[in-house]
């Protein structure tokens, strides 16, 4: 991307003019000697801005480090370097300015923004060194931020002229869903509920399924170096292997909003997937808007990343949108990252895929397979009007009655989740 | 930024304005000539920045800090009503000190500095319409560099934050706690994180210089500063000079207009007490134009501009007798070889008389200027003395009395003169006992009337008895004053000399007049004119002479008709060396007043009254000259065989010489080559460089050599992947194609950057192009890289 310079002046630039657009007009029309040597020394400032504040900027080096994920409502920090490479002139007032504008997620809160402008100012970066700084905030609702593109600028030397220099650095950051905590009670009964289920041990001699490649770390064994790819690398790389322990789990997601296609008056706001937000949301009872969205989102990104921490299982998420997919494997941090992007984007919708999801989630899980489903609404699974064709299946009649369901605008949410804060 | 940092550049913009708002007050009052302002808002600044600034212990509330401005303004704004002109802009000036106390007493923030700055500005504007000296020309300079030193460090104690979103700049706003919503970058908000959600709904973020960044305020800032200064000041300078004026007369604040003549009279009355005081205002500018080529006239003595002739004596008074017969014409013909043109231009003066040198060439063609013979004096026309007063205005005239870069002291008279009124005087024994005595000391060949005239001359000139002095002398008040200077007290300025010299001369029969007038002596060499202050008046002695007492060679010339009546000597008896711009400059301060006077007339001249006139006389004038002689093939040759000269004669004088003439101009030119040199290199690689980017010139071969490992770096780039400054290119590739294909899952992402790489290294130290194979796999793993970042 070519900089792109702009020059403007400030208002104080605009009111400097002003006062000496007034003086030089005096000091000429009555031939006020002294008011025109005052005019001349007003203008000089003008004139030496514009030049300055081009040297000011001129080679500078910026550059922006994001972190890989962060979670809503947690601290994002930046890390900002502006290197000066010029051998003898230093940069003061240097301000970077980078630019977040949220472009899919969570539902639009009226009122609330869709971007934000932070900043980071350096006074002085002196001749062939660099500054570092950092900004920091948090962005309170889930989704796909567009970043950047970073902007340069500086007021130096006397605040009447704005040199901005518009730079390259556009990014995406993907703001996961704020996790919140699963209460004990389904804790125990998500353990009691698979009691006696299938097991998997581990068996002498396998060190579990194979998952995929990795890097050799110190510890692992010469018995996993995959030669192949370690020979077309140059470096060792291992396979890993995942041993499922703990009983699968499929996590169905049905952001049912009636309104989600229209405006989002008198909901709440987005920052509800916050802490505050959230016990106050799980106080309130709401039919409809982002709130119960936004807390069956948390709840299911919650259950995930637990499972996915833990480990030894498989994990599967579906969302009932018009593609109604369900993605998963084996709990590892990858999955989780993948899984808690797609939390991260999924929006409430009018429709009714649940169905097709189900009917998909019962196709594609093993027998013995946790079914929850966290909605919006009370589900019933034995409607036969809605499920009828999965209740025709014998086959899956008796897992479908296995499906656990949750409803994120009631407030029996609380039994089993709760926001950082506790109480709901 | 520290908070160290942060503190010290507020600490240091605290004073910084103080200073400023203390100079604005100082400046005002030295136009009011009132100090009581000025002492009041030193006293306001000093408080205010120990007190409120860097103690902390007291500011004053939101409520005073509107109710006292309104408070202010109401028990001004009467007095504003009422009053204009002057007046008005000293009652201006007085509020305005009273608002910045205000200010300076309330918490800083970004606003109250801005309204000290603008306050302060006011003010300063305000004392350069009060009439200004030098003095404030140095204060304004000073006022100008610590006006930048201070917006710089706004600029930097703002932090750059934008205006509009700068709600933190309030100044009477509630404490906001530590964890701030609406952060402002820059270190007055620094160091906050936002509270979480937001209140507003605003996400907000606050940033965090890095710690060594300090304040900016370091030793190259107030290089940068110190050279910004003078380039405003130079900017200043040409805006000044080049702006053209429109014609008014130059504002001259509260000085009265017209200038009071004070050093000039058509009377003289001696035996007053009292110090004369010598003024430098300016009277007027003469340049003297040869008649025909209209090019500068080279004159090497002082010159005498006549006013007004005195013809009688009473006790102490020399006025002008009406019933004089002898009043004359100016001479009409004159051989065209000797006619000099004098341009004068005058000030705006409260007088009608004119000034020139004498005799002039009639007819006087000029409407403004009327030639009044019956008192043989130049005065302005009605119609000038209606329009033109209290302004400048120029007029032409001739003259003869210039031949041969001399003034001459001898000139015709065009008619009979009553002899018998120019030798009348009361009894005046002691004056007419000296002269007696002095001329019995003249040589024997000494015995006409000039001789004899002459010799009284040189004897007030050279008589260490009498001296010249403008301070007030005791005088004997029961004899005529002359008669007390020649004999109980020889001290006296030029109007004692000039009379004891005419009474002198009367009392030997030689008849004799006072002439009042200025003596000039003050040469403009930029302007290339005389110059002409009040402390220039002088008065001067003009004897008669009939034609028998005529030198014999005049008489027997063509110009005999001319001086067939006779003729005017002019005598001067003062002592040459105590009267005049030197002598003004050596009395009393010495020669530092005489420089401080020079800068003060300087300033005077060029800056406060620049006026159109003036301003095509020294900047267009010298400027449309100087492009003609740049034009002039003439002037290139000759300056070239000036400096020419000047090398030969200067370079083997001796080893100084031969430095300051050889040595040091061919280093300086050398100098100057090589910085232009290397500034065109610069350009021109800057300008290659722009030229191939755009890919109209050939980029360097040892750019496109390694151009496809750019391009990986590039496209690794877009993935976040960059080379760290202590990692080898294949280090680099092999650790990208690890983390790629960690991030993308199994496949060759490993092989892509190594097997671009290791083509880098082939073409970059190995110095072996790639084949054609090669080029394919680095083209074909570059691409696969650019689908993998999207690019």
């Amino acid at each position: 991307m070519r900089p792109r310079r702009q020059t403007r002046f400030t208002r104080e630039g605009w009111y400097y003019l002003l006062v000496f657009a007034m003086v030089f007009g005096a000091a000429l029309v009555r031939e006020v000697n002294l008011l025109m040597v005052l005019a001349g020394m007003l203008a000089g400032p003008l004139l030496i801005s514009r030049f300055v504040a081009f040297q000011m900027l001129r080679g500078l080096v910026v550059r922006r480090r994001l972190p890989q994920g962060v979670c809503a409502g947690d601290l994002l920090l930046a890390n900002v370097t502006v290197g000066n490479p010029r051998p003898r002139l230093g940069s003061w007032a240097v301000l970077v300015e980078d630019k977040i504008v949220r472009q899919k997620g969570a539902a639009a809160t009226a009122g609330a923004p869709e971007s934000a402008q932070p900043s980071v100012f350096f006074p002085y970066v002196a001749a062939g060194r660099a500054g570092r700084g950092t900004y920091r905030g948090r962005l309170a609702r889930r989704g796909r931020y567009r970043v950047g593109p970073l902007r340069i600028s500086t007021r130096f030397p006397f605040g009447l002229l704005r040199n901005r220099i518009t730079l390259g650095g556009m990014t995406t950051l993907t703001v996961l869903p704020r996790l919140g905590r699963l209460t004990k009670r389904w804790m125990t009964r998500h353990h009691e509920s698979f009691t006696g289920t299938r097991r998997r041990e581990r068996r002498p001699g396998c060190e579990g399924d194979f998952y995929g490649l990795r890097p050799w770390q110190r510890g692992d064994s010469r018995r996993w170096i995959h030669w192949r790819t370690t020979a077309r690398t140059g470096g060792l790389m291992v396979r890993q292997f995942e041993q499922p322990r703990n009983p699968d789990l499929a996590v169905l997601v049905d952001l049912w909003q009636p309104d989600a296609a229209g405006s989002a008056k008198g909901d709440s706001p987005i920052f509800a997937t916050t802490p505050d937000h959230a016990s106050h949301a799980a106080r309130v009872p709401a039919k409809t808007g982002t709130v119960p969205v936004e807390l069956a989102v948390r709840f299911a990104a919650t259950v995930v990343a637990d499972l996915c921490r833990r480990g030894g299982s498989n994990v599967y998420l579906g969302l009932a949108d018009p593609e109604s997919r369900l993605t998963g494997g084996p709990a590892s941090a990858p999955l989780l990252q993948e899984l808690m992007e797609r939390l991260a984007l999924v929006e409430g919708q009018p429709g009714d895929p649940l169905p097709q999801l189900l009917q998909q989630a019962l196709r594609q899980t093993e027998p013995g397979t946790e079914i929850v489903l966290v909605a919006t609404r009370p589900i019933d699974v034995a409607d036969p009007n809605r499920f009828g064709r999965l209740a025709a299946d014998l086959a899956r009649r008796s897992a479908l009655r296995q499906i656990r369901t949750v409803d994120a605008s009631s407030p029996e949410l609380a039994l089993h989740f709760r926001t950082e804060r506790g109480e709901p | 930024m520290t908070r160290t940092a942060a503190t010290d550049l507020e600490k240091l913009l605290s004073v910084t304005m103080a200073t400023m708002a203390s100079l604005g007050a100082l400046m005002s009052a030295m136009g009011q000539r009132s100090p009581w302002t000025v002492l009041l808002l030193w006293t306001a600044a000093i408080v205010s920045v120990v007190v409120t600034d860097l103690g902390g212990w007291f500011h004053i509330g939101r409520r005073t800090a509107v109710v006292a401005p309104v408070v202010i303004v109401a028990f001004f704004l009467p007095s504003c009503l009422r009053l204009s002109g002057e007046a008005l802009l000293f009652v201006l000036a007085e509020p305005l000190v009273y608002l910045q106390i205000v200010l300076l007493f309330q918490k800083k923030d970004g606003r109250i500095y801005r309204c000290v700055a603008a306050m302060s500005l006011l003010q300063v504007t305000v004392a350069t319409l009060l009439g200004q000296g030098v003095g404030f020309g140095v204060l304004l300079v000073i006022y100008m560099m610590l006006g930048l030193v201070g917006m710089t460090l706004l600029v930097l104690y703002r932090g750059g934050g934008v205006p509009a979103r700068e709600k933190g700049d309030r100044p009477h706003l509630p404490e906001r706690p530590a964890t701030s919503l609406r952060p402002v970058p820059g270190f007055a908000q620094m160091g906050t994180v936002p509270l979480f959600p937001p209140r507003d709904g605003m996400p907000d973020f606050t940033s965090h210089p890095s710690q060594d960044a300090g304040a900016g305020v370091v030793r190259e800032l107030f290089a940068r500063l110190g050279v910004m200064g003078a380039g405003t000041l130079g900017l200043a300078m040409v805006i000044f000079l080049t702006v053209p004026r429109l014609g008014q007369p130059a504002w001259r604040g509260a000085l009265p207009s017209p200038r009071r003549l004070v050093g000039f009279s058509d009377q003289i009355t001696l035996g007053e007490m009292g110090e004369i005081l010598e003024s430098r205002d300016e009277v007027m500018r003469v340049r003297l134009l040869e008649k025909k080529s209209q090019r500068p006239y080279p004159v090497y003595s002082d010159l005498y501009f006549r006013g007004a002739v005195a013809t009688r004596y009473q006790r102490g008074h020399w006025f002008r007798d009406p019933a004089f017969a002898g009043w004359e014409s100016a001479p009409t013909a004159a051989s065209p070889r000797q006619i000099v043109r004098q341009r004068i231009t005058v000030e705006p003066l409260d007088r009608d008389e004119l000034f020139s040198i004498w005799p002039i060439v009639l007819p006087v063609r000029d409407e403004n200027v009327v030639f009044h013979p019956g008192t043989e004096q130049l005065v302005r026309s009605q119609a000038a003395a209606r329009d033109l007063r209290g302004k400048r205005f120029s007029f032409e005239l001739e003259t003869a009395g210039l031949v041969d870069g001399v003034q001459v002291p001898l000139v015709p008279c065009q008619r009979p003169v009553n002899t018998d009124q120019l030798v009348e005087m009361p009894e005046l024994p002691r004056l007419t006992a000296l002269a007696d005595r002095w001329l019995s000391e003249r040589p024997t060949a000494a015995r006409s009337q000039s001789a004899a005239a002459r010799w009284l001359q040189k004897k007030f000139n050279s008589s260490d008895r009498f001296q010249y002095s403008l301070q007030g002398q005791e005088r004997d008040t029961l004899i005529d004053p002359i008669e007390d200077f020649v004999s109980n007290h020889p001290r006296g300025h030029c109007e004692y000399f000039a009379t004891a010299l005419a009474l002198m001369l009367r009392s030997q029969g030689i008849p004799s007049r006072v002439v009042l007038g200025f003596r000039c002596d003050e040469w403009n060499d930029v302007g290339k004119f005389y110059q002409v202050r009040q402390l220039h008046a002088h008065a001067w002695v003009e004897a008669y002479l009939p034609p028998r007492e005529l030198p014999p060679e005049l008489l027997a010339g063509e110009d005999r008709p001319r001086w067939i009546l006779g003729g005017w000597l002019r005598l001067d008896p003062t002592p040459a060396a105590d009267i005049g711009t030197a002598a003004a400059d050596r009395s009393a301060w010495g020669q530092w007043k005489g420089r401080l006077h020079w800068l003060q007339s300087f300033w005077d001249d060029y800056v406060v009254e620049m006026d159109r006139q003036r301003q095509r006389e020294a900047i267009f004038g010298p400027l449309r000259r100087a492009i003609r002689r740049l034009a002039d093939p003439q002037w290139w040759r000759e300056t070239a065989g000036r400096i020419a000269d000047g090398l030969r004669m200067a370079a083997w004088r001796s080893l100084g010489g031969w430095l300051l003439a050889v040595a040091l101009p061919l280093a300086a030119c050398l100098f100057l080559l090589a910085f232009a040199a290397r500034r065109l290199v610069r350009l021109a690689r800057r300008a290659w460089r722009r030229l191939a980017a755009r890919g109209v010139l050939p980029a360097r071969r040892a750019r496109s050599r390694v151009e496809f490992y750019r391009r990986l770096e590039n496209l690794l780039a877009r993935q976040g992947l960059v080379r760290p400054a202590g990692q080898t290119p294949r280090e680099f590739a092999l650790s990208a194609g690890v983390r790629l294909s960690r991030r993308a899952g199994p496949g060759e992402w490993a092989v892509w950057p190594l097997t671009v790489v290791d083509a880098f290294y082939q073409v970059r130290f190995g110095g072996r192009p790639l084949d054609k194979a090669q080029t394919q796999a680095v083209e074909h793993a570059l691409a696969k890289l650019g689908g993998a970042s999207g690019g």
